[in-house]
């Protein structure tokens, strides 16, 4: 049983489950983990393990990584084959000169499924189809990040409107930040959300 | 009658103690007492916590983790005449500062300009005890995770397990001499980090020494700061709105006299996570949907009322669908 699997991949989970892999190497093990119900079950073993150690077994016991993982490989396939539904749009938005920090695009025409209070658990688990596309992590840039949700986008915001939308949210974004890092009267450490917050407000003027 | 009362008071005391005797049994033939002595074991870590590390004196050095975004902050913290004073300044990239003075804060820009984002008496907020752990227990379970380390510290773990699934899992790991969190996350349901807090190097400071509080940034005086307000609605845009549904355990976090029901933006916290609602009045739809920078779903939607287009947008550290739901529930009048 062990045959298949080496002693570094079942490394590599331990020190995932610590928070100790580094982002690459943390890719590599879920893909592995993907592909292998073996590491898999591993995986979990581990987890309850450390957690029993520790005095009580967490309730991330039961939580199958296999939704990260696909969403992991969705991500890198996504990348890779581009030839999703929402390539065009993706594209507008990867052609801009993002001025400002925290960018994303806002998801347009989204379905908005209304959310029935027992079917909870079943609307959280079937939207874990997320995509996060980060195509550049310099911390000069900040994270463009793109969450799309159902599949139907509406008809497409020129750049200027793109820019705009992203510009607003970022606003909202920063706004909200502040008023976290300010409102739980501990720390300012919410802040780091902001990651840069150089240009929001100059941008305005050109 | 007085006898009546007596009897009848005899009766259910000793009803009572039958049942609290046989609960302990029960309680210590399995493992339920155990857990139940967790429980409150975390929440009285939790609450020296809340109580002991805001007046912490301290710097260090924490990497924060947001999606693929992992950056590298240098922070100082104090109390300075019962103000929390903070520096910090962000290590990769452009030099970027944060001061905190109290209620004030300003950021230091790359250019070296300086912008204050709060002003004195202008938080939208009161001190309203916040994430007390009465608050946390409507919406958390709590969990001992057991004694690690982290930064070459001895530490205490205690995951806030969500009771329902409209927010995420929180976990922080305290410093066990200045219960200073020296690792937080916030993880998904399906067990993605969202966002991560971790100390690397850690320092417990003595006294306030006021030059570590200066910004590093050399010729910038916070007094030059000019100040911004993100949202720039006029008393017209604004109309009586109120929130039809959100999740159990979150608390308008408005001060009064900042016209609560007249306000464009409201702050709601459960003790964890915070959201933010905006409601403005908007020529017309531009864009609608959900959005996820980091740990922070945003919602976007829009409402007519009286023959005007009105945007609401929800910001906060919570899944995309609550997000959606809450802004959904908005009631314009």
């Amino acid at each position: 049983m062990g045959m298949s699997m080496s002693d570094n991949k079942i490394e590599s989970l331990s020190a995932l489950m610590d928070g100790e892999l580094d982002e690459l190497a943390l890719h590599r093990t879920l893909k592995d983990a993907g592909d292998s119900s073996e590491l898999k079950e591993t995986w979990s073993r581990f987890h309850i393990g450390s957690d029993a150690m520790k005095g009580s077994v967490s309730d991330f016991s039961h939580i199958d990584i296999s939704g990260a993982v696909s969403a992991a490989i969705e991500h890198e396939s996504f990348e890779a084959s581009s030839s999703s539904k929402g390539r065009t749009w993706l594209k507008a938005v990867g052609g801009l000169s993002i001025a400002a920090s925290v960018t994303f695009a806002v998801v347009l025409g989204a379905r908005f499924n209304p959310l029935v209070e027992n079917s909870m658990d079943e609307q959280f688990a079937s939207k874990t189809q997320i995509q996060i596309v980060t195509p550049e992590s310099t911390p000069q840039k900040g994270p463009l990040m793109i969450a799309q949700q159902g599949s139907e986008l509406a008809p497409e915001l020129n750049e200027v409107q793109l820019e705009q939308a992203q510009e607003r949210l970022n606003a909202y974004l920063k706004q909200h930040a502040q008023d976290s890092a300010l409102g739980q009267g501990r720390t300012a450490m919410p802040f780091a959300r902001v990651v840069n917050f150089e240009t929001s407000n100059k941008n305005k003027g050109n | 009658m007085v006898r009546w009362v007596l009897i009848l008071g005899l009766i259910s005391f000793a009803g009572l103690s039958i049942a609290a005797e046989t609960d302990n049994k029960s309680a210590l033939s399995n493992q339920a007492l155990t857990s139940e002595q967790q429980s409150l074991t975390a929440q009285g870590f939790y609450e020296q916590m809340l109580e002991m590390s805001p007046k912490a004196m301290y710097q260090g050095i924490f990497s924060h983790q947001a999606g693929n975004q992992v950056q590298n902050i240098e922070i100082v913290h104090g109390i300075n005449n019962g103000d929390i004073w903070e520096r910090m300044m962000h290590l990769d990239g452009p030099v970027r500062e944060i001061i905190r003075r109290g209620e004030e804060l300003f950021c230091i820009h790359p250019d070296a300009s300086v912008e204050q984002l709060q002003k004195q008496g202008n938080a939208p907020f009161g001190n309203k005890s916040m994430g007390s752990i009465k608050q946390l227990n409507l919406a958390y379970n709590f969990k001992l995770l057991g004694g690690q380390r982290v930064a070459g510290r001895p530490v205490v773990g205690i995951q806030l397990t969500p009771k329902d699934a409209t927010r995420h899992f929180y976990q922080v790991w305290l410093d066990k001499q200045t219960t200073v969190p020296l690792r937080t996350e916030l993880i998904a349901r399906n067990g993605q980090v969202l966002e991560r807090y971790l100390f690397s190097y850690f320092k417990s400071d003595a006294q306030f020494d006021d030059r570590l509080f200066q910004p590093r940034n050399k010729g910038v005086e916070l007094n030059m700061a000019e100040s911004t307000e993100v949202l720039k609605a006029s008393t017209a845009d604004i109309l009586e709105w109120r929130l039809n549904w959100m999740p159990i355990g979150f608390q308008d976090q408005t001060a009064s006299g900042h016209a609560p029901k007249l306000s464009a933006r409201r702050i709601y916290s459960d003790g964890v996570v915070m959201f933010s609602v905006y409601v403005e009045g908007v020529e017309k739809v531009q864009d609608e949907g959900t959005a996820q920078a980091g740990p922070t779903a945003l919602a976007v939607q829009h409402k007519q009322w009286h023959g005007k287009t009105h945007r609401i947008t929800v910001v906060g550290e919570i899944p995309a669908a609550t997000a959606q739901r809450i802004a959904e529930s908005v009631e314009l009048r």
